[in-house]
C-alpha cells in the first residue's frame, strides 16, 4: 500500500481530511485504524458514508491492517491512514508497519487532558505513546489542514503529566 | 482562476468563508457580500459589483457567483447583473451550502466556468440526505 499519509484524528473522516487532505493529496483510499470503530457497526456505516464515492473506506483494527499491509494488498492504492490515538499508531508501528511520518491533526479536548495547542490535548497515555514513537524515529507533526505550517509536536509535550 | 463571489442574507456569506477556512484553510479569490436589514437593493447590487471588481483586480478572470437563495433579493439583484454579461465569464448558482463552496474552491482550476457551475449544483444536490433513511438501508 502506499501510503500518502499517516494521521491521528480523533474525528477519524471528516471535512478537513476528506476534503483538505484527500483531495489535496488525491488519495483514493482511507483506513480507519481503529479497533473501537472496527467494531461497531453505526461508527462504521458513518464512516464509510462520510468519503466521496470514488474513496474506498476501509475500517479495520490494527492487527488486521497490518495484515493487509504486509500482504501489499493495495499496493496500487493511494491511501490516507487514519488512527484516532497516537496509541493505535504506535500498535500498527509495532506490527511491523514503517511510518516515516505521522501527522496530527485533531487530539481534542476531554477532561484529563491538557491542551499543549490549538486543537491538540494530550494526556499521559497520549505523551507515552508520541514519545515512543518518537524514539522509533517517526517525524510527529501537528498539521491541521494542507495550507497550515507543521509544527513539531514533540518539542511541546509537557514533561510532568 | 475563476473568482467565487458568495452573496446571502445577513453573515451567512462570510461565516462560509470560516467554515471553508476550518477545512482546507484560506483559500483566495473567494469574497463574501451580505445584505442586512438597513440595506437597499442599490446598496447590494453596488456591494456586489464592487466585490466582483475587486476579484477582478485580484486576478479573477471569470466570476462564479454562489447565492443563498432562489429567488429572493440576493439571487434577484445578482441575476440581473449576470445576465447582462457573457455566459463564459460570469456564472450564478442559487441554494450555497459548505460542500458547494468547497467543490468551487477544490476544482476551479479543472474545469471551465460553465463545467464548474455544472458539477457544484450536482455537489448540492448530493449533499442534501435523510441520514436516517441511508442508515436504516445500510444497516439493514
Amino acid at each position: 500500500m502506499a501510503v500518502l499519509l499517516f494521521r491521528v484524528d480523533d474525528r477519524l473522516i471528516h471535512g478537513q481530511v476528506v476534503v483538505g487532505w484527500g483531495r489535496h493529496l488525491k488519495a483514493d483510499a482511507i483506513v480507519v485504524c481503529s479497533e473501537r470503530v472496527a467494531g461497531d457497526d453505526l461508527a462504521r456505516t458513518m464512516m464509510e458514508m462520510g468519503a466521496p464515492a470514488d474513496v474506498k473506506v476501509e475500517v479495520l483494527d490494527p492487527a488486521e491492517t497490518a495484515a493487509r499491509f504486509h500482504r501489499n494488498e493495495y499496493a496500487d492504492r493511494a491511501a490516507i491512514v487514519l488512527f484516532e490515538t497516537p496509541a493505535e499508531a504506535l500498535r500498527l508501528l509495532e506490527l511491523a508497519v514503517e511510518i516515516k511520518t505521522l501527522n496530527v491533526g485533531g487530539m481534542h479536548f476531554r477532561p484529563g487532558k491538557r491542551q499543549i495547542m490549538e486543537g491538540v490535548s494530550v494526556d499521559r497515555a497520549d505523551c507515552e505513546a508520541l514519545n515512543a514513537l518518537a524514539a522509533r524515529g517517526v517525524k510527529i507533526f501537528v498539521q491541521l489542514v494542507p495550507e497550515a505550517r507543521p509544527v513539531d509536536l514533540i518539542r511541546k509535550l509537557p514533561g510532568d503529566l | 482562476m475563476i473568482g467565487i463571489l458568495l452573496v446571502a442574507h445577513g453573515d451567512l456569506a462570510e461565516e462560509l468563508i470560516n467554515s471553508v477556512a476550518m477545512i482546507m484553510g484560506r483559500v483566495p479569490l473567494l469574497r463574501a457580500v451580505g445584505l442586512h436589514p438597513d440595506q437597499g437593493l442599490d446598496d447590494l447590487q453596488n456591494a456586489i459589483e464592487t466585490a466582483g471588481a475587486e476579484l477582478e483586480q485580484g486576478g479573477a478572470d471569470q466570476l462564479l457567483i454562489l447565492v443563498d437563495m432562489f429567488g429572493g433579493s440576493c439571487s434577484n439583484v445578482a441575476a440581473r447583473l449576470v445576465i447582462e454579461r457573457d455566459p463564459g465569464r460570469v456564472a450564478l448558482i442559487t441554494g450555497v451550502n459548505l460542500p458547494m463552496v468547497l467543490e468551487a474552491a477544490i476544482d476551479r482550476d479543472l474545469y471551465s466556468l460553465p463545467d464548474l457551475a455544472r458539477k457544484v449544483v450536482e455537489a448540492g444536490k448530493k449533499s442534501v440526505v435523510d441520514v436516517r433513511a441511508v442508515l436504516a438501508e445500510k444497516l439493514r
